[in-house]
């Protein structure tokens, strides 16, 4: 990764959206920190700045994450980012058709047809208490035009890279098709996609 | 005269004329030449009538007729009835004006030439404005004309000046105090020397300041060769080795030294005037402007009477480092004076950075010596008896403070803690020297090796560094609210060359006790005057920019690891137990500092005793503290919140930590504020600690570990902090027997201890720590009290009904039953709070949301209860508009309203509900609980801030017209841009968010009427809200905000959330191991974002217009349960409004290429292009 220079790493802004309560920030700060450390301070400029090496390559990630906040600071966010996890929680139906309405409004504010963007069904630890249905999420999926689809427990730190990888792809491809405006199959092609299962670990793709 | 004149000469040419100017006006005009500033001529003198004016001098000069000879001899002057409080006046002065009078005084009276820029220690001012002085560069002593001089002070040098004012009061004074007091004063001498250098960055040859001016450079070596020989000379001194005591030769020896210490200031004036030169070219003009502002504020109070009267004196010659300039200068410029007969009474807040810089030098020193050789050393202890001495002196100041304000209750924990550490130290000291007491043969000098490598006296000593930093920035804080005032000198400080009757340093009077000696300051202590007397409030500074607070001082990781705490001394400190910790504190710094290092037995105080006057003192503090209280509830919040236990003691000796342990602070020291307010860098080593503190404020520095206590239980991070712990280890943390609590680990336990145990647990817990404590037990009283205080602090202050009630029982039967038979009035108390708080609602005192991030916020900005409110911007029209809108009958608009009104409005709003937030609110995310949330404040605000959004984005819609629409867009911007200036960055968020969203931003047409002006308002508003890096444009500027300000809520919420979800509740107690201890780091750093959030909970100054407020709250509720004002239909009422172009757009199943898009946009230039100014830095290809 060193042997990149700066200026030649790509630098991505992701932001995460779902209903309050899903898990977005435990999402977040699992990803970018590998483990609880003692020292995880939210406050530091760089707490949500991650560099990952994708299929070769290097990049920054650069988490925006609401948690906590009003909402109407969310466009802001929305505006600022390139790549878009959509989470609700596997507990709860509601939050899942929530996600339309945020899918609605980045579409608006990025004015594009399709962005970089997964669907995260997170809390898949508590599958007893699960409300929402696979195939629920797999139908929004296609209804969006084949996102990406992962359930992950970041609690128990299941699938949460899968996300950010596959959604750093989506926007490194959205960048070489030409600034962000082509991405209209990106969901489609990232499907493709075949996630290996292992250990006990649940990964799931949407195939088709 | 070593100095070189012509060099003067041109430096002060203005000199000159300034006197004829001021007889005229008495008001020199203020060119920005800071020589001219500097020559401000005191006043004309007042004793023209007397007929002795004989004196000739240069013509120019004939317009001030120097004050004519006293004929009085020195014998009548020490009668004078003004001659007492000689005290507070500056001991040094600096010539401006040539004065070589002509004819040969009689015999009784000589009069001293002056040259322009001599310097002039001065031993006595006679009220017609002669001085009695000795003339540094020459030793000559006479009478001089003080209009002729000004004060001399300037900030680099001043630990300097004082340090010879010591020399020369050692050995001329009177007070002898042998060889140990004369090195003391030579190391001071030699640390005021260093202050010099290090504060005009000169500190080593290599430095860019020397090596890129060769007059810098030449001086400095001057200086200090000057200084080695002085050195040289106090080893002839005959009484060099200890015990002879040869006094005959001495004196040579003496006379020789002080006119060495002499020709080191004035080399070291010399220097300064050199830099001072080059500094000037290249000086900021902020500084500038801000002197003279000042001086010219101070004008205007120019007495027209003689220079003794004149109480105004320019601060400091051209000092660059204005640091403390506004709170001091313009205190000063108010002119207020009240004792004729000093050349000018030294101010509170000028005493309290003095005495706090003499101090940090000495301790830097203390520690600095320490580091480099853990030996305990002669030179040790007079370094720590010089300590010690200035650490009185601070707290003498601190006291007066107090005594003018018995509201600041934070104050009085500052101090008390600073009591606490003090004797820590000495007592510290103490224990070391005693335990080689049977070393009798100990290399004198060599000195004793400090067991653990002096880490228990740095610590101790880091502890005062620590202490006196709080207590200067509580002292500022209530200085800031009371107003600056005059402080004559006590009787502690150093005499002056007269000593009168009270001026013996009290240190002479040995065997006090810390009490008694306090006591004898606070007797000694001039009495504050009466209320009238105060000086007005200076105005508040009106550009913010220039007075900002100095940027945080980077820590070093190395430094603070050196300064801290390694908890393997565990074992060493149970030897130290044996003597109650620093019970006869000032009493052992006596012995410490004049016998020799064979220190008496450390003396055992019997436990009973001590109990005994526990209980006194106890009542007596009790009712003290009642009537406290009861004040402290209409006192608005600053500073009143650490009020609660304060002042419960068992004695002197433990006093401070009893107070700072009870402390109901929710916080640590917030960094900005606190680094902001301390003092000059005087050397790295206190830098390091400085910033330490202020970032910390860790227990670094006290940390004893209790014998009882197994060591995997409590775990620490690398700055010494407490990081984990079991509950019982913890709550042995909270009752240390030998060691202050350190304040944020209580304040963070009171805050979040229900995240982590219940009350009932942690009341038990406490009783268990009660009982583990047996009566024979080393500090088993300590802890006892320590005990009781905990409960007291958290039945007064930090008790939640109906959460902590189920810990009543245990708390009742506690203090009716254990606790009664040891110490029954503590019994009594809590038995009785224990009543209140099951019968009353909410907490006994009201725990008002202030933490110490706000008291140290009182750097000068603070906006001052006495500054008249601006006068709202409304206009009759404008309010009878307002009223029949409440009634129904007009409709007002925004448009209708001064924007900056509206946002005067808004954010005065918005802070009350911010300022009622209390840190309860904000733990373990409890304002996203969607039932029963407790946090009620944190929602209305967020309710607010949302609604707000929305409105904005309604009211634009409202209008059916492009052109209405950009009109209210660009009043939406003026009020965004108004909110900034006040730093109200949450309306400023809400705001500028709608301004952003694709609703609003989609209005192309409207957008297209929107000026380029207006445009670039807001972009730049836009950059302020940046998100990337997580906020770090909004940090930043918070960072450097001092209070009045309103942060955007947010990013609290964001990072509190971040913390409890990003930490777990439990850590293991090392790696790999199964021992699970409770994370408390993760609640020392939600407290942490707590008191930063605390420190802005300051209410503004702005004055209410009842009837906006109305209007707003109609609006308000009017968006907030509207249907047609959520983000969804918004969003459809600017489709309605503007229809998507031709090419139909977004809603996603319509096909449709942003590629299609863009050439439209370039063709309209700027248009859209702000819609993407939130750059994301993507670096393409």
């Amino acid at each position: 990764m060193q042997t990149y220079l700066y200026d030649r790493r790509r630098e991505y802004h992701i932001v995460i959206l779902g209903a309050g309560g899903v898990g977005k920030s435990c999402l977040t700060s699992q990803f970018v920190h590998n483990e609880w450390i003692e020292y995880y301070d939210p406050t530091i400029e760089d707490v949500y700045r991650k560099v990952i090496d994708v299929d070769g390559r290097s990049c920054i990630l650069e988490i925006l994450d609401t948690a906590g906040t009003e909402q109407f600071s969310q466009e802001i966010y929305m505006k600022a980012g390139q790549g878009f996890l959509l989470v609700y929680s596997i507990t709860s139906l509601s939050t899942l058709t929530e996600l339309s309405d945020l899918r609605d409004q980045i579409l608006r504010i990025k004015e594009a047809n399709s962005v970089p963007l997964v669907i995260v069904g997170n809390k898949s630890d508590l599958e007893e208490d699960r409300a929402v249905r696979r195939d629920r999420a797999i139908m929004l999926s296609q209804k969006w035009g084949r996102v990406p689809f992962y359930e992950t427990s970041a609690r128990k730190r299941q699938n949460v890279d899968e996300v950010f990888l596959d959604l750093c792809r989506q926007m490194m491809r959205a960048d070489v098709s030409g600034s962000g405006s082509g991405g209209g199959t990106s969901g489609g092609g990232s499907s493709e996609k075949v996630v290996q299962t292992s250990r006990k670990k649940r990964r799931f793709c949407v195939i088709l | 005269m070593t100095m070189d004149d012509t060099d003067f000469s041109t430096q002060h040419s203005s000199i000159y004329i300034a006197p004829l100017r001021i007889e005229k006006t008495s008001k020199p005009k203020r060119s920005s030449s800071n020589a001219s500033r500097k020559s401000r001529p005191r006043s004309q003198p007042h004793s023209r009538s007397q007929s002795v004016s004989t004196h000739s001098h240069t013509s120019s000069h004939q317009q001030i007729t120097p004050p004519p000879t006293p004929n009085t001899s020195q014998d009548s002057l020490a009668q004078s009835p003004e001659k007492e409080p000689t005290s507070s006046f500056q001991p040094f002065l600096r010539a401006f004006y040539e004065f070589h009078p002509n004819f040969s005084a009689d015999s009784s009276t000589v009069t001293l030439p002056l040259n322009l820029g001599d310097v002039i220690l001065v031993h006595s001012v006679h009220t017609n404005g002669w001085a009695d002085g000795t003339m540094l560069s020459s030793g000559a002593r006479g009478w001089l004309p003080t209009n002729y001089c000004d004060e001399f002070d300037p900030e680099q040098i001043r630990s300097l000046l004082k340090a010879c004012t010591m020399l020369f009061d050692q050995f001329r004074g009177g007070s002898a105090g042998g060889l140990r007091a004369s090195q003391v004063a030579v190391t001071s001498v030699v640390a005021g020397v260093r202050h010099l250098l290090e504060t005009t960055e000169c500190l080593t040859r290599e430095a860019s300041n020397v090596k890129s001016n060769d007059g810098i450079r030449r001086t400095r070596k001057v200086l200090l060769t000057e200084l080695s020989t002085l050195v040289k000379t106090a080893k002839r001194l005959p009484g060099h080795s200890e015990y002879s005591s040869a006094r005959t030769a001495t004196e040579d020896v003496t006379d020789e030294m002080i006119l060495r210490c002499f020709k080191i200031v004035v080399r070291g004036v010399r220097f300064l005037d050199i830099w001072n030169q080059r500094h000037d070219l290249q000086n900021d003009f902020g500084a500038e402007e801000a002197g003279c502002a000042q001086g010219e504020d101070a004008d205007d109070h120019v007495p027209p009477t003689p220079p003794a009267d004149s109480t105004t004196h320019s601060m400091a010659i051209a000092s660059p480092v204005r640091r403390d300039q506004t709170p001091e200068g313009s205190a000063e410029g108010h002119g207020h004076r009240s004792r004729s007969s000093s050349i000018q009474p030294a101010y509170a807040l000028a005493r309290l950075n003095v005495t706090h810089d003499v101090l940090l030098s000495y301790l830097g020193s203390y520690i600095g010596r320490l580091y480099h050789e853990p030996r305990f050393t002669p030179q040790l202890q007079l370094t720590q008896q010089e300590s010690v001495k200035a650490a009185r002196e601070l707290l003498a100041i601190v006291e007066a403070v107090e005594a003018r304000d018995p509201k600041a209750a934070a104050l009085v924990f500052a101090k008390e803690a600073m009591y606490a550490r003090i004797s820590t130290l000495i007592s510290g000291a103490k224990e070391m020297v005693s335990g080689c007491e049977r070393l009798e043969e100990v290399d004198e000098e060599e000195g004793i090796i400090v067991p653990d490598g002096g880490k228990k006296l740095v610590d101790a000593a880091t502890g005062c560094v620590r202490g006196a930093g709080e207590c200067v920035a509580k002292s500022k804080f209530v200085i800031e609210k009371i107003g600056d005032f005059e402080l004559p000198l006590g009787p502690s400080d150093i005499g002056l060359g007269i000593t009168t009757p009270e001026g013996k340093p009290i240190d002479d009077a040995i065997g006090l006790s810390a009490a008694a000696k306090a006591e004898l300051e606070r007797q000694l202590m001039p009495p504050p005057p009466t209320p009238e007397k105060i000086p007005p409030r200076p105005p508040p500074k009106e550009d913010p920019l220039d007075e900002k607070p100095l940027p945080t001082l980077p820590v070093s990781e190395l430094e603070v690891e050196r300064l801290t705490v390694d908890t393997t001394m565990a074992g060493l400190n149970v030897t130290f137990s044996t003597a109650v910790p620093g019970s006869p504190s000032a009493a052992s710094s006596r012995r410490l500092s004049s016998a020799s290092v064979i220190a008496p037995l450390p003396q055992l105080i019997p436990l009973s005793t001590q109990e005994g006057n526990a209980s006194e003192t106890a009542q007596k503090r009790d009712m003290d503290s009642k009537a406290l209280l009861q004040k402290s509830i209409r006192a608005d919040s600053i500073g009143a919140a650490s009020i609660t236990t304060a002042d419960y003691t068992i004695s002197s000796s433990v006093r401070g930590s009893e107070l700072s342990m009870t402390s109901t602070r929710a916080t640590t020291p917030e960094p900005a504020s606190s680094t902001s307010v301390s003092t000059p860098l005087l050397n790295l080593d206190l830098t390091m600690m400085e910033s330490e503190v202020s970032f910390e404020s860790g227990s670094g520095s006290e940390v004893l570990v209790p014998e009882k206590q197994v060591p995997e239980d409590l775990t620490f991070n690398k700055d010494g902090q407490i990081t984990g712990g079991t509950l019982p280890a913890l709550v042995e943390r909270l009752t240390v027997h030998d060691s202050t609590p350190d304040a944020v680990f209580v304040a963070t336990f009171y805050l979040t201890f229900r995240l982590f145990t219940t009350p009932k647990e942690f009341a038990q817990s406490l009783v268990d720590r009660f009982d583990s404590v047996g009566d024979g037990s080393t500090g088993a009283a300590p802890v006892r009290l320590r005990v009781y205080n905990v409960f007291k602090g958290w039945l007064e202050s930090h008790w939640r009904k109906n959460v902590d009630d189920e810990a009543l029982e245990t708390i009742t039967s506690f203090a009716g039953g254990k606790l009664k038979v040891i110490l029954p009035t503590a019994g009594k108390r809590l038995e009785d709070l224990a009543e209140k708080v099951s019968s009353t609602d909410g907490p006994l005192v009201p725990r008002l949301v202030s933490g110490i991030g706000k008291a140290s916020t009182a750097t000068a900005q603070y906006t001052l209860p006495e500054t008249p409110v601006q006068t709202p911007a409304v206009t009759r029209n404008q309010l009878s508009l307002l009223r029949s809108a409440l009634t129904g009958i007009a409709n007002p608009t925004v448009l209708d309203f001064d924007p900056s009104e509206l946002a005067r409005q808004l954010t005065l709003k918005e802070s009350k509900m911010f300022c009622s937030i209390l840190p309860q609110e904000l733990l373990a995310q409890e304002w996203t609980k969607k039932r029963g949330s407790l946090a009620t404040n944190v929602l209305a605000m967020s309710s607010l801030s949302t609604d707000l959004a929305n409105l904005v984005a309604d009211t634009i819609l409202d209008a059916a017209d492009p052109k209405r629409r950009a009109v209210l867009i660009k009043h939406w911007i003026k009020v965004a841009d108004r909110c900034l200036e006040l730093n109200n960055y949450d309306s400023l968020m809400a705001i500028m968010c709608t301004l952003n969203t694709s609703t609003i931003g989609r209005l192309k047409r409207t957008w297209e009427l929107v000026s380029y002006k207006t445009k670039l308002v807001l972009d730049h508003l836009r950059a302020v809200i940046d998100v990337s890096k997580n906020h770090a444009v909004l940090r930043a500027r918070l960072r450097g905000h001092v209070p009045p300000c309103l942060p955007f809520l947010g990013t609290y919420l964001t990072d509190l959330t971040f913390i409890d979800v990003g930490n777990p509740s439990k850590r293991p107690v090392s790696e790999g191991s199964t021992k699970q201890l409770i994370n408390f780091d993760k609640h020392v750093k939600t407290a942490r974002i707590i008191s930063e959030l605390q420190r802005f909970q300051i209410p503004y100054r702005i004055a209410e217009v009842p009837e906006m407020q109305e209007w707003i709250d109609a609006q308000i509720d009017r968006v907030h349960n509207s249907k047609t004002a959520d983000v969804q239909h918004l969003y459809r009422r600017s489709l309605l409004l503007e229809p998507r172009e031709t090419q139909p757009r977004p809603v996603p199943a319509e096909p449709s290429t942003s590629a299609a898009v863009a050439p439209k946009e370039s063709q309209k230039i700027d248009l859209f292009s702000w819609a993407h100014a939130f750059k994301v830095p993507t670096s393409t290809t």
